[in-house]
């Protein structure tokens, strides 16, 4: 059903570049916010001149959240929340000036929305530091914010609940000397004090948001573990036989946990993990990204840059980082 | 049979340009002979579009120009009957004497005739083609000879073969020179993507027509898509020069462009003064404010915010200029702060860049509006790809209203260990 779907969407785009219904794409043309949605052409829901980026629809796709040039002398930026006509229903300005620790974020790279009124906002500080900001919407104020020196934003859970990050890469220590650590909720999980590991993947929460998962090389001896935490506080580790994959690409379906790399792929569930013959068709990491090359064809035929997001119920894109180059 | 047959005329058709690639084939004279059926209704033809000559020469001189690895149609000729416009022969090719730089190959070519007799009607013609093999730099030219026979006739081509070339080298960071030969062609450039959007675009130098041999054309920087937010990333063009004389040779390099970002170490007096004014910072849930004396082995007293980022970051710059570094829980006096090559960073000259597009192992590099000779030996979490942070000193007023600009790059010209294949 959802490859029929899929299909169905490419017809639609290849032969009209509108969305069918269903979907809806927001995205940055001219410094301005425009919205594709349910079969519509392009609309510009903003008009005021200022230059704006990282449009992201709410979970429900009923809001939209931008980043929008301020002078810098009062804030960092400033947050807009709109409807998808374009009302105004939010405007918070992010790290006003008087209130800024001096190495803070410089520059903000993504934003995410973490709940209904909460909007994680992730960028750069200062080299191999990454902060990500959580902005309650009600207060207008900044929640809480999260700091790590391995280069990575913070990970949120599917429902809003927790934080994941990593973290004990500091730039400016010798390699021998870290320790990195897998974090929950600004607490390290994994592995054990003192242990040096090397992570070779993202950290990939299930879509319950009770289980986060993520692989890790011990730094001595090379071998590769694939580690799921589980918010009962337990750790699992799962061996896997590999010698040359450096980068692993996770993935959760339903409470079965996927790792591929360089054309292997591994199954974990209750307890065991086995190397599968072959990629799973159903491979959200890979059809994800053949819809963000879709939509980024519609986007770019409508005249937008790369700064676009995409909300759509039944599609994969939400296995994705929120902010991608359409053109990647 | 041939008794017949009426007597031969003579149509002199032109050269044929029938490949896209063949430049110039200017017939100096041509000539069929062996006229073996004076009553027959036969005649011989090129291959078309031809502008038909008069003479009736005995030899045919072709004067050619080809590219490197280009396989030239050199000539093809066809016997036919005039009045029925049907085909007698394509005939056969010998070649007399071969060429020292090139090969020949045959075949047939399917096409019209170029003396405008059978409109319409397609022949079957001999061809005779050249590829110029060579790679020998200090040679241009080439020169061979061929027969055609059919039924009827004879046709002997002399071939005198120039090779166009143009070679396109990187005079300086922003400029570049082709050179063409033969003489009389024009030059063109352009840039198209290997990877990445934001590429260096490259134009014929100021004062600098298209015909002026050698040819300088100067790189430019792309402008910034996002100048006041996330650095965007550069990408890698292949810049290409075209020389057109009749033919088109065309030589290209790799020119790649960073987007660029600055970092700094974080330094003792920007987080306040102690007793009493210290700033206050949260990190992993913790606020750190107020002081903290002789913290992580490191004597006095300091604001506990500042010790927090040396932690943090992995080193720090104290008031009085003392570089720190925190390793393996300690924070200790160090006469140097070492980036990720295990190399001190130096203000202004130091970059962080992704070593899978800059290895390891002192590589300088010049770019465009920032520096030249600058050493990537430090790397950052966020620079990926075509992203280069310049280490700027201690403390955030170093960094204050860096542009974040996206420049060409190259290797430092002479580096035996520039990445040819990603930044020249």
């Amino acid at each position: 059903m959802k490859n029929a779907l899929f299909l169905t969407f490419v017809a639609l785009i290849s032969s009209a570049q509108v969305v069918p219904s269903g979907v809806k794409i927001a995205f940055v043309k001219n410094g301005e916010i425009f919205v594709m949605a349910n079969g519509s052409q392009p609309r510009q829901v903003t008009h005021d001149g200022v230059l704006k980026y990282l449009p992201v629809w709410s979970k429900d796709g009923s809001k939209i959240a931008f980043n929008r040039d301020v002078d810098t002398k009062r804030a960092l930026s400033e947050v807009v929340v709109i409807d998808e006509s374009g009302h105004p229903i939010e405007e918070v300005l992010v790290r006003p000036t008087d209130e800024a620790p001096p190495d803070g974020l410089r520059y903000v790279k993504s934003m995410e929305w973490i709940s209904n009124d909460k909007i994680a906002i992730g960028g750069t500080q200062n080299i191999g530091l990454v902060e990500t900001v959580v902005m309650d919407l009600k207060s207008g104020k900044e929640a809480y914010n999260i700091l790590s020196n391995a280069g990575e934003e913070a990970v949120f859970s599917p429902d809003g609940s927790h934080f994941a990050y990593k973290d004990g890469t500091p730039h400016f220590s010798p390699e021998e000397s870290w320790r990195p650590t897998l974090n929950v909720d600004d607490k390290p999980v994994y592995p054990e004090a003192g242990t040096h590991v090397t992570f070779l993947s993202a950290p990939q929460w299930s879509n319950a948001s009770d289980r986060l998962a993520i692989i890790a090389e011990d730094y001595q001896t090379k071998m590769v573990n694939l580690v799921v935490w589980k918010s009962s506080g337990t750790v699992s580790k799962f061996r896997l036989d590999v010698t040359t994959e450096k980068e692993f690409d996770l993935f959760w379906s339903g409470t079965a946990l996927y790792a591929q790399s360089g054309g292997r792929a591994w199954r974990a569930q209750d307890d065991n993990v086995s190397e599968v013959p072959k990629e799973p068709a159903f491979n959200p990491i890979k059809q994800a990204g053949l819809e963000v090359k879709r939509w980024g064809a519609v986007i770019h035929s409508a005249g937008g840059r790369n700064d676009a997001d995409f909300w759509c119920e039944s599609c994969s894109l939400t296995v994705l980082p929120r902010k991608r180059s359409v053109d990647n | 049979m041939l008794a017949f047959r009426c007597p031969v005329r003579f149509l002199r058709v032109a050269q044929i340009a029938f490949c896209i690639l063949i430049t110039s084939v200017s017939m100096l004279a041509s000539g069929v002979t062996a006229q073996k059926r004076p009553n027959g209704q036969t005649k011989v033809g090129r291959m078309g579009p031809i502008s038909p000559l008069t003479a009736e020469p005995q030899q045919t001189v072709l004067n050619i120009t080809v590219s490197p690895k280009v396989r030239v149609l050199v000539d093809a000729w066809v016997e036919y009957n005039p009045t029925t416009c049907t085909e007698i022969s394509p005939g056969s090719w010998d070649v007399t004497t071969e060429p020292q730089y090139g090969k020949t190959t045959k075949g047939t070519v399917v096409g019209t005739l170029g003396n405008g007799d059978c409109p319409g009607d397609t022949f079957t013609f001999a061809a005779i083609y050249y590829t110029w093999t060579s790679t020998d730099p200090n040679v241009t030219t080439d020169y061979f000879a061929a027969t055609w026979t059919s039924p009827d006739y004879q046709v002997t081509d002399e071939v005198n073969v120039a090779l166009s070339t143009v070679s396109l080298s990187r005079q300086s960071l922003m400029q570049v020179e082709a050179t063409g030969t033969p003489d009389g062609g024009s030059f063109s450039y352009s840039a198209q993507s290997v990877t990445g959007s934001s590429l260096a675009g490259i134009d014929i130098a100021t004062g600098v027509t298209a015909t002026t041999n050698p040819n300088t054309a100067t790189l430019s920087d792309p402008p910034n898509p996002t100048p006041k937010q996330t650095p965007s990333p550069g990408g890698l063009a292949k810049i290409t020069a075209d020389y057109k004389t009749s033919s088109t040779a065309t030589d290209s390099f790799k020119v790649p462009t960073f987007g660029m970002s600055c970092y700094y170490t974080t330094l003792e007096s920007d987080w306040g003064t102690v007793p009493n004014k210290c700033l206050r910072v949260r990190i992993k849930g913790v606020v750190y404010s107020g002081t903290v004396t002789n913290p992580y082995g490191l004597t006095g007293t300091y604001c506990s915010s500042f010790i927090a980022e040396v932690v943090l970051q992995g080193s720090g710059v104290l008031t009085g200029g003392q570089d720190v570094q925190y390793i393996s829980g300690v924070i200790e006096d160090v006469s140097v702060i070492n980036g990720a090559d295990g190399t001190p960073v130096i203000a202004n000259e130091t970059v962080a860049r992704d070593r899978s597009i800059i290895p390891t192992g002192g590589v300088l590099v010049d770019i465009d509006q920032v520096g030249n000779n600058l050493l990537a030996n430090d790397t950052g979490g966020d620079i990926l790809g075509y992203r280069i942070d310049l280490y700027k000193g201690a403390g955030k007023a170093v960094c204050l209203d860096y542009d974040n600009i996206i420049s060409v790059s190259a290797c430092n010209p002479g580096n035996s260990k520039c990445p040819a294949s990603a930044i020249q």
